[in-house]
């Protein structure tokens, strides 16, 4: 059965509070979910109380100056701090997004920070996201085609066809759609999730792959593709602004439209 | 965009097999029943009493009866599909998931059976 309840060991404690300088005037409070699989504790929530004052203005920031001048142990992941790279993904106030393209002014009230969810936690706001890169590695995210691409020259493309692909292919692989996605939180070790899903479509509709009834062969499963229902949180958690749900619509239309 | 209309159903070279039929049925399946639906309520609507034999009478037309048939039918069909989903999504228990996969489709054929049956009653029992 589903389980509803957390195991014991992993019901979150209140933890440790950090208070702000004394003579800070414009302080916000961040509780942070912290974990250490190295200690035999249950995780916690410390509170952090930061002068934005002498803090950068993303939530990436205020991240970064707790691990400078707070609490080293913080761990979590980042890298190109523009929303490129998709390394700081995380669930913000309850919605999964990138740390450094939120601004901390943007959150009204206390802002509460989690890894993304239904993850293993290798440790605080890092989660393992192995199984997440095996499932993108299956869809088989390359071109394949038998044909040699004409001498001295690449595969050409019609504008229309390239822009096909354009937003199927900005994706960033944050895991941000996959991780709020209620049925990949039930199904993850058979459904690909959104993120998959999304990659295998800009394959898909990719003019210069010839791959396609194959591509469709593989996800033709009622678990791979169909155990989407339209819920929709990849759409509207997306931080790129794409459109998992319509790409995992029109596959499902690809597959009724190759047996008609 | 193409739209799938009932008719592309009996179109089709082949049914569409698999996991893409479970949901294309499922889909086809809605559909039905909100034309259908909307089809028994306006007819409804018009019978002058909604007496017992008034109801009876209106029940055992033909046209009324096979209409009734259909939407039975489709919304047992789309329940039992339904639930299949709901089954597959929240046990996770192999062995349980597949009894009570059985359970789901024994449970709707006997719901198909006993709606076919009444309706077959109530045509009998309008020659009489």
């Amino acid at each position: 059965m589903a389980e509803f309840r957390l195991p014991i060991n992993s019901r979150i404690k209140k933890g440790k509070h950090f208070d702000a300088p004394n003579d800070a005037t414009n302080v916000r409070r961040y509780v942070i979910y912290r974990y250490d699989p190295d200690l035999d504790k249950n995780p916690r929530m410390d509170t952090f109380d930061i002068d934005m004052d002498n803090c950068g203005p993303m939530v990436l920031d205020v991240l970064i100056k707790i691990k400078n001048e707070i609490d080293p142990t913080l761990t979590f992941r980042r890298s190109c701090r523009e929303g490129i790279c998709g390394s700081c993904s995380m669930n913000i106030n309850g919605s999964n997004t990138l740390a450094c393209t939120i601004s901390a002014s943007s959150i009204i009230g206390n802002t509460k920070i989690y890894p993304l969810p239904h993850m293993p936690v290798i440790k605080d706001l890092v989660p393992d996201l192995t199984h997440f890169y095996e499932q993108y590695a299956s869809i088989k995210p390359w071109l394949q085609n038998k044909s040699l691409p004409p001498e001295n020259s690449e595969r050409i493309q019609s504008k229309e066809d390239q822009e096909k692909i354009d937003d199927p292919a900005a994706c960033i692989l944050c895991a941000c759609c996959s991780t709020s996605c209620p049925s990949y939180w039930w199904n993850s070790d058979r459904y690909l999730g959104p993120a998959a899903l999304l990659a295998s479509y800009r394959w898909l509709v990719d003019s210069r792959d010839d791959a396609k009834n194959e591509r469709l062969d593989e996800i033709e499963d009622s678990f791979r593709l169909y155990r989407c229902h339209t819920i929709m949180n990849c759409t509207n958690t997306c931080p790129k602004g794409l459109n998992p749900a319509e790409a995992i619509a029109n596959t499902k239309k690809m597959l009724i439209e190759r047996h008609t | 965009m193409k739209i799938y209309s009932f008719l592309s159903l009996f179109k089709r070279n082949k049914l569409v097999d698999g996991a893409s039929e479970h949901w294309w049925h499922q889909r086809l399946t809605a559909v039905m029943m909100v034309v259908l639906s909307l089809w028994v309520f306006f007819n409804i609507s018009a019978i002058q009493s909604f007496e017992y034999y008034q109801l009876k009478i209106w029940a055992s037309d033909l046209l009324n009866l096979f209409m009734l048939l259909i939407l039975g039918l489709s919304m047992t069909y789309h329940s039992s599909l339904g639930l299949e989903v709901i089954i597959e999504d929240y046990i996770h228990q192999m062995s349980a998931r597949n009894r009570l996969l059985k359970i789901n489709k024994a449970l709707h054929m006997f719901l198909s059976l006993f709606i076919v049956i009444s309706l077959i009653w109530i045509k009998i029992g309008s020659l009489k």
